[in-house]
């Protein structure tokens, strides 16, 4: 987050400056790619490239403070991640039969990793597995630090619906951790008698 | 208190699942905000604290390894955008294609109008070709088309019987609806030939007084051609000669018409009518 210096930032970066740019792609980009990468999985980085570009393009024309650039941002994006999910509707990709061996499950239990290392990659492979809008409003409000009121702007529904959707998930997460934990005892930190995750 | 008189978040522990609405609002507001990883989160949701708190770490250094390539692009995109400003973008793609869109069909319906006026003047004004001044007269009120005809210079056949008065019926293959500004009360017969009713008639033989204004002289008294225009049944009525003479064939009077010359004034040429036979007629009568 810029805070203060972010109005010069971005006046320089609309009058064509690379370095005023690239501090706002510094602090926007990591964000934006892990919102991505929940909402979209492969092809994140192509659409974080897309999104930059109209960002490149568009950035004269817009006025705003900071909350209002991450709100527009994550706008692009989301419309970007519509899009794909009506190209890849449109031409659906069935696995042959070759690929089969492939795509056999890992031994490797997303859960278990996490348990064992939460690093940011696992920890939104996690965040993943909930329903669609659910993880989104979460990357959205954890990630990019956004309050209820700016995603709801972003995804089109009320603060409340918002706020419901996000407890739905982070319970639905602390469920599936809870039963992760009492399969793996002794990881995350809790204890039977703290009443943690190992319970 | 049963399990339907709370909140669910008030009663953690109905259903026996550890994880059951947990954690609650407060506790997922927290969490949402950044403030998980602080103690003030439960020990219970202390995983899900950490999990939330590592999707939110500081950027990774594979994260930023496209800044260059992404500076290098603005720039790109910026030089671009100067150098074409209302089509690089595509707001502006529509400012620069839209104006242009809307002056063709603009100009197409300009031109398209402008045709119609011109067709119509000329149309009104009686100056098309025929076949385009009948079409225009079928679609408006423009003005029949004038028989394209060449103007008999050639007197027609001699004069039959019941044919009243012999000449060519000049103004009736002529005449247009503007001949009725003949003088009113000369040459009756020629004048009624001469009306609107009958202007495209050629010779209708219709015992007008004008049957002899075909070259073929085939008409006679009350024979109407079956091609000729209709004319209503009063309309034929009042066109019927007065009463029937019996003209005398001259063979001399043949001869002149072929060039029509003027002849001399006579009692019957009084009347002020181009129509050098009848004279010649009522003469012979």
């Amino acid at each position: 987050v810029l805070g203060e210096g972010f109005p010069k930032v971005l006046a320089a970066a609309a009058d064509g400056d690379g370095a005023a740019f690239a501090i706002l792609w510094r602090d926007s980009h990591p964000p934006l790619l892990r919102y991505l990468w929940v909402a979209a999985g492969d092809g994140a980085e192509d659409l974080a490239s897309d999104v930059w570009l109209d960002v490149a393009r568009r950035l004269s024309k817009f006025k705003g403070g900071e909350p209002e650039f991450r709100g527009w941002l994550f706008t692009l994006a989301r419309r970007k991640v519509i899009d794909k999910r009506r190209r890849d509707a449109r031409r659906p990709e069935s696995p042959t039969g070759d690929t089969e061996p492939l795509d056999r499950p890992s031994s490797d239990d997303t859960f278990a990793a996490v348990a064992e290392d939460i690093s940011t990659t696992e920890a939104l492979k996690l965040i993943a597995t909930l329903p669609r809008d659910q993880a989104e409003i979460i990357v959205l409000r954890v990630v990019a630090g956004m309050e209820a009121k700016e995603v709801a702007r972003i995804v089109g529904k009320t603060p409340g619906a918002v706020r419901v959707a996000a407890y739905r998930g982070l319970r639905t997460l602390s469920a599936r951790l809870t039963d992760t934990g009492s399969r793996a005892p002794g990881h995350l930190g809790g204890s039977p008698d703290q009443g943690g995750v190992t319970r | 208190m049963t399990g339907f008189d709370g909140s669910p978040a008030e009663m953690p522990n109905v259903s026996g699942h550890a994880g059951w609405l947990s954690p609650d609002d407060a506790t997922a507001e927290l969490l949402l905000s950044g403030q998980g990883a602080d103690s003030v989160v439960p020990p219970r949701e202390r995983a899900l604290a950490l999990v939330l708190a590592a999707a939110a770490r500081p950027a990774t250094p594979r994260e930023l390894c496209g800044e260059q390539a992404a500076v290098t692009a603005f720039e790109l995109a910026v030089r671009r955008s100067r150098l074409r400003p209302s089509v690089w973008t595509r707001a502006g793609a529509w400012s620069v294609r839209r104006p242009r869109a809307r002056r063709v069909p603009a100009l197409i319906g300009g031109g398209v109008l402008a045709l119609a006026a011109l067709l119509g003047g000329t149309a009104a004004a009686d100056e098309l070709p025929a076949p385009l001044q009948m079409m225009a007269h079928h679609f408006f009120d423009a003005p029949a088309p004038a028989r394209a005809a060449p103007r008999p210079s050639v007197n027609p056949g001699p004069a039959t019987r019941g044919q009243r008065r012999a000449g060519p019926n000049i103004s009736a293959r002529t005449a247009r609806p503007d001949a009725k500004k003949s003088p009113k009360g000369k040459a009756k017969g020629y004048a009624k030939a001469a009306s609107p009713a009958s202007t495209p008639s050629s010779g209708n033989g219709q015992g007008n007084g004008n049957g002899n204004g075909s070259n073929s002289g085939r008409q006679g008294r009350g024979q109407a051609p079956r091609e000729g225009p209709h004319v209503p049944r009063e309309r034929q009525e009042t066109l019927r000669p007065l009463s029937p003479v019996k003209t005398t064939e001259v063979p001399s009077a043949r001869a002149p018409q072929a060039s029509a010359p003027p002849g001399p004034p006579s009692r019957s040429q009084a009347r002020p009518s181009a129509r050098p036979g009848t004279g010649r007629a009522r003469l012979r009568r």
